[in-house]
């Protein structure tokens, strides 16, 4: 059975699904990595990008434009980060029940706006012509004979993917903003004896993450799909913040594991057609992958500090 | 203060102090609704009518009210006893699923007498919950993994868990749409009110708010669970085995939702045929977090959340706003409840002039 489905057509295709499938988690786990470097355990990433990827494809179908589309977006990942912010920095919610009920508050809205605008189904733009970005044929790298096909012909927020992450490593790591930013999540009482504005520093990391965010959520509703539907975003967040904690915060590191991550998910979908392996037990395969990658850093990240502790 | 009616009403808002705060947070969550509502609705009234007074118009719509309780008591119970030890294990909707999937399993493949076979059922599902919940909190202990990221993760594996169980494990051939056959009898749960779908599971969730608020007055166990969750270090101070502890009540809160499947299959449904998560686990966060844990507020909240819904429900059949409005409205009123610093000024100054008067020390 193996011989005659695994033909060069089908690892092509195979990888080709695996960049797509990591698309979304890299910038989830992007987002994540800011949060947690600012010591932010912010787990809204998933409302986040559910709410920008619904604004997004909506504001599509009013106004067909895909730049207004994508900065719809963003604004909108920008407001609920910022409500967030409120919620946590000002009004000192509990960070974890904030987070869980935005993610239930954002699926709420998510089926509730779609019917109130369009009628129809409930959450979803199904049947709504709404804007989605091009696939990109990359003029050179298209010619090289098995690569070509894997690396060109993604959307261009995939290869956005590629400077987002420096950009992310770039500011965090090189930058005196990331200096105070890493500063504050560490120690946020030393950070404010030195001067930082520890409230200022954790506000504009959660402006990012939500920039960051949403440019994931704009990749579900307007190129993985072509319409929105409110359990698109399936997870992802939390995957990308278990992305995050697992790499402990380092962007390239969390690009290779989405990567492996994405690599899961494209089973899920290839093998179930391929293989006539019941979809179910596919796609539970991510969320195990998750629960056992989170455990077995965690326990490392004991590990390591108990080493450290009885030198 | 020369006034004593103003100095008698200041006690007692002082004494309800959270019960204002939870007040206000409901106030504001209910405020933002009615300013959507009011935009997207073109009559305001008839939603605020069967909001509000719809579910008492009927018997049937009555005893929709006390169907939606039972779910919702024994999540929230689920939930406030998972909460109790500070381990925001948020597995129990995942858990509500599988005891539906696997009470259903049970109920077609097992043959058993009439009032043992629920039981029975029951039983099974709640060894079955309480294990499952395991799983994040043993991760969580042994290995100091997140338990929240852990338990929604379960949330959905046990989600297209129960799908497979759907569709490949009880299917019924014959029928046109993904669902199991209907259950034999005496694998159901009696309806006993006429023009309603009350059910005897009914006694069973208020078997379980008895017996947990005994436990947790009563028993060493339920002692052991409330003074882990006030202060861990005290408690492990003091002798309790905090491990242990923090392990039975995961147990018992994931045995409580598996429970609440297995009932809500066996009572309403009495057939298998939902292929995703109902959101009951969320429900009883909400319930939890309003109820502050303990078993009969928990129990108030849980029968008010349910008539909220029930009203909900009428909007939507009734009016031109759906059902999932309410669900926003419930995440809003626990984002507010949850931010602790609501109200935090006036707390701050009502303590500081408290203080004053006990102590005599002027405010500089």
């Amino acid at each position: 059975m193996f011989k005659e489905v695994i033909t060069g057509a089908f690892v092509i295709s195979f990888l080709y699904s695996v960049i797509r499938m990591a698309t979304p988690l890299i910038y989830a786990s992007m987002g994540a990595i800011i949060s947690k470097q600012a010591g932010t355990n912010n787990l809204a990433i998933e409302a986040t990008m559910l709410i920008s990827s619904m604004v997004g494809c909506i504001t599509s179908v009013y106004i067909p434009n895909i730049l207004v589309a994508i900065v719809a977006a963003i604004v909108a990942g920008i407001l609920l980060s910022l409500f967030l912010a409120f919620m946590f920095l000002k009004l000192e919610a509990n960070c974890t029940m904030t987070c869980i009920s935005l993610n239930t508050m954002t699926t709420g809205l998510a089926m509730f706006i779609p019917f109130a605008l369009f009628g129809g189904s409930k959450g979803s733009s199904m049947g709504k012509a709404s804007l989605t970005f091009p696939s990109v044929q990359i003029p050179l790298i298209k010619e090289i004979p098995i690569l070509g096909s894997i690396l060109s012909g993604h959307c261009i927020l995939t290869y956005l993917t590629i400077l987002v992450t420096f950009l992310v490593w770039f500011i965090i790591f090189r930058t005196s903003f990331g200096l105070r930013m890493r500063a504050a999540g560490e120690n946020p009482d030393s950070a404010m004896s030195v001067g930082i504005d520890v409230y200022g520093v954790k506000l504009k990391s959660f402006i990012l993450t939500g920039i960051v965010c949403s440019l994931g959520g704009c990749f579900m509703s307007m190129y993985y799909l072509s319409w929105f539907t409110a359990g698109m975003v399936a997870g992802r967040g939390f995957i990308g913040v278990s992305i995050s904690n697992l790499t402990g915060g380092k962007p390239f590191m969390a690009v290779l594991v989405a990567l492996i991550f994405g690599a899961i998910d494209a089973m899920a979908l290839t093998f179930q057609s391929a293989f006539n392996f019941p979809a179910e037990i596919l796609q539970m395969m991510p969320y195990i992958a998750t629960i056992i990658g989170v455990t077995l850093v965690s326990h490392l990240e004991v590990k390591r500090k108990q080493k450290l502790l009885a030198k | 203060m020369c006034d004593p009616l103003k100095e008698k009403m200041r006690r007692i808002f002082i004494h309800n102090f959270e019960a204002f705060r939870i007040l206000v947070a409901i106030t504001i969550a209910f405020s933002v609704i009615a300013v959507l509502v009011l935009l997207t609705s073109d009559d305001a009234g008839a939603v605020s009518y069967w909001f509000i007074l719809g579910p008492l118009t009927s018997m049937r719509r009555l005893g929709g009210v006390l169907e939606l309780s039972i779910p919702f008591i024994l999540c929230g119970l689920s939930v406030s006893m998972m909460f109790q030890v500070n381990k925001f294990n948020l597995c129990s909707d995942g858990i509500f699923y599988i005891g539906m999937a696997f009470a259903s399993v049970f109920a077609l493949k097992l043959d058993l007498p009439p009032v043992v076979f629920p039981i029975v059922i029951i039983v099974l599902c709640a060894v079955i919950g309480g294990l499952t919940a395991l799983i994040p909190a043993s991760l969580n202990l042994k290995f100091n993994a997140s338990v929240v990221v852990c338990a929604l993760m379960l949330n959905y594996v046990l989600q297209y868990l129960g799908r497979y169980i759907l569709l490949y494990k009880v299917k019924d051939p014959a029928l046109t749409y993904n669902g199991s056959a209907i259950f034999p009898k005496a694998a159901t749960l009696t309806h006993f009110v006429a023009k309603t779908r009350i059910h005897t599971g009914i006694f069973v969730a208020i078997a379980a708010v008895l017996i947990i608020y005994w436990v947790l007055r009563s028993t060493k166990l339920g002692f052991a669970i409330r003074i882990t969750g006030k202060n861990e270090d005290f408690a492990r101070a003091s002798g309790i085995n905090v491990a242990l502890t923090v392990l039975v009540s995961q147990f018992i809160g994931g045995a409580l939702a598996g429970i609440g499947g297995a009932v809500e299959v066996m009572g309403i449904y009495q057939q298998f045929r939902i292929d995703t998560l109902l959101g009951y686990g969320f429900d009883g966060l909400l319930i939890a977090v309003i109820g502050k844990n303990d078993p009969l507020r928990v129990t108030v909240a849980a029968v008010a959340l349910a008539y909220l819904r029930q009203g909900a429900a009428l909007v939507n059949s009734y009016t031109d706003i759906p059902l999932e409005l309410v669900q926003v409205l419930q995440s809003m009123i626990v984002i507010f409840v949850a931010a602790e610093q609501l109200m935090a000024g006036l707390k701050h100054k009502m303590i500081v002039e408290e203080s004053e008067k006990a102590g005599g020390v002027q405010h500089v």
